[in-house]
């Protein structure tokens, strides 16, 4: 029984990193209509700058503001001089997404020139180390869950808030309604733009701060495979729907850790996929989703 | 023909060749409106199946390769009969075809009977795959040169224009869904079989989610209106990595930087119709 305490433990925090990544691709997919399939090289980039600034300054602190920072600049520009000019050419369906896999692609190949010539980057162990544990009934919940955990709330129920309850917010979603008729409305689309691509560099750079803790090594790949699950997560919750996101992301962290504790290593991804299928079998617009 | 081409340049065109039947097999169901993404899993499906009846009870390569179609065809009817609920340009279909490849790539890595981690070796060596692979290139081209000009090709563009539309038409979507999923299963197997018969040795991490991405690249870089998109766009994109040797590490680079200008300033990809019906006039006036 504690075994499964445990593991369930586990599961949850290894949930609430891939619901981070999720909330990321949901965020723009939600106000831009828009498949930001270079949110997971955004996150191992914040990783990467961290890394190289903490081997050139020894201070991670720095390392993290760099990081972010430098983020959200690659964010403007990936939206100034690419899906600006897309979407203002009313660009058809396939083109944001093939320019954000190529974007994708270019990042992860710089990833493997520049740093640390393409092998995985450790990090220092004051950052990953596990922090002091709290026992808590059955189970241990370390420093660095309860960081996860809280920072993935923390990021949900903001984002629900800022979106449904705020100005702002509200301007945002009706740009993802009818990016015209906005317009027309009075609201400035090109600053909505701007400003969700800087609140997903922002979520990228925090994403990749506790993915550091989290996974104590980067490699150029991860960001591959990071934006795989996020998306996958996404459209099982229904595209759109953050709690739906987050509550998925969870399900799917606990889904692979039980099938690694009880089945076996190899058949993680195999098991978690299958059941991303047949729920939408049963239910093609996702767990959560609304409109189809 | 062994002594005429060299090695590398012989494996260089079968490897063209075995790509612009991927490349076809992505290409249709694009066409359809359907992002249709199974296509490693079929072609898991056709190298394996062909590489144990070859390997193991020792069938002739022809009767192999039918096999493999034969077993890929089965499956995509089995798996493509509860996608028709899907709708056409739904995010839920490039999900459900990625877990259905995933699924199979993991099968194809744990399970023993397909060598495990270790991958699956000893196939015997197929050694007419450079002429047979270009002769089923030709046929597919000419094939598909036939289909789009087709009443069925016609219905498969209007399916991805507006499907409700073309329902209201006449279009029976869900027999135009299943065809093309069955056609894109048999080119995924057709490339899987050559695959498998030319490298002699399968390990399940070649069929991912990295193939794909190369594959449906070729085919929208190359151009989605035309049937010679993807033909163009295999041969660009796979020569472009092998002529820029040199460069050895900047590679990867100057590919997705080079992919990233294709998008932003021809998006139509490099073939379109305009282009080949201005070569046609260059060409015959």
């Amino acid at each position: 029984m504690e075994l499964i305490a445990a593991q369930l433990v586990n599961g949850i925090t290894l949930g609430s990193t891939y619901a981070l990544v999720a909330l990321g691709f949901t965020f723009v997919y939600s106000v831009l209509k828009l498949l930001q399939l270079a949110h997971g090289e955004l996150i191992v980039a914040t990783m990467y700058i961290a890394w190289q600034v903490y081997e050139w300054t020894g201070n991670m602190v720095l390392g993290f503001v760099a990081g972010m920072i430098i983020v959200i600049i690659l964010s403007l520009l990936m939206e100034r001089f690419g899906f600006r000019y897309l979407r203002q050419r009313q660009s058809r369906f396939h083109e944001p997404i093939v320019l954000a896999i190529a974007i994708a692609m270019l990042l992860t190949e710089l990833f493997a020139q520049l740093f640390n010539s393409g092998e995985p980057a450790p990090f220092p162990s004051s950052i990953t180390s596990y922090g002091a544990a709290f026992n808590i009934g059955l189970t241990t919940f370390t420093e660095k869950d309860i960081y996860i955990i809280i920072t993935a709330l923390i990021v949900l129920f903001g984002f629900t808030f800022f979106l449904n309850s705020t100005k702002h917010g509200r301007a945002l979603r009706a740009v993802a309604v009818d990016w015209k008729i906005a317009r027309l409305l009075g609201i400035p689309v090109e600053r909505a733009a701007i400003m969700c691509f800087i609140i997903s560099g922002a979520l990228a750079g925090v994403t990749g701060i506790l993915l550091e803790a989290y996974l104590g090594s980067s490699y150029p790949s991860l960001g591959g495979s990071l934006s795989f699950k996020g998306i996958a997560i996404m459209l099982f919750a229904g595209a759109g729907s953050f709690i739906g996101a987050g509550i998925m992301g969870v399900t799917l962290g606990i889904i692979e850790v039980m099938t690694l504790q009880f089945i076996g290593g190899a058949w993680r991804n195999g098991v978690a996929f299958a059941a991303i299928i047949i729920v939408l079998m049963f239910r093609p617009q996702g767990v959560f989703g609304t409109k189809y | 023909m062994e002594g005429i081409i060299s090695g590398r340049l012989e494996s260089i065109l079968v490897f063209i060749a075995i790509y612009i039947i991927l490349t076809f097999s992505v290409w249709i169901p694009f066409r359809a409106g359907l992002l249709w993404v199974a296509q490693p899993g079929y072609m898991a499906i056709g190298a394996y199946i062909s590489a144990m009846t070859s390997r193991e009870w020792g069938f002739p390569f022809i009767l192999s390769m039918l096999l493999g179609v034969a077993c890929s065809v089965a499956v995509a009817i089995i798996f493509g009969i509860p996608c028709l609920r899907f709708k056409t340009r739904a995010l839920g279909i490039p999900i459900v075809s990625i877990g259905f490849f995933e699924i199979v790539r993991v099968c194809a890595h744990n399970f023993p009977l397909f060598g495990g981690s270790m991958g699956y070796p000893n196939i015997p060596f197929f050694s007419h795959t450079l002429p047979v692979s270009w002769f089923l290139v030709l046929i597919i081209v000419w094939f598909m040169s036939r289909l789009m000009n087709s009443r069925l090709g016609r219905a498969i563009e209007a399916m991805h224009d507006d499907e409700e539309a073309a329902a209201s038409l006449g279009v029976n979507l869900n027999v135009i869904k299943l065809l093309v999923w069955v056609l894109s299963s048999i080119l995924a197997a057709l490339g899987g079989v050559l695959y498998a018969h030319y490298i002699t040795y399968l390990k399940s991490t070649v069929f991912s989610f990295h193939l794909l991405v190369s594959i449906c690249l070729f085919a929208v870089a190359g151009g989605m209106t035309t049937y010679w998109g993807p033909v163009a766009g295999t041969i660009i994109l796979w020569l472009l990595p092998e002529l820029t040797r040199e460069l050895a590490q900047w590679r990867g680079t100057i590919y997705s930087c080079i992919l990233i200008i294709i998008i932003l300033f021809r998006p139509n990809g490099i073939v379109t119709k305009n282009f080949i019906i201005r070569i046609k006039a260059a060409i015959f006036h």
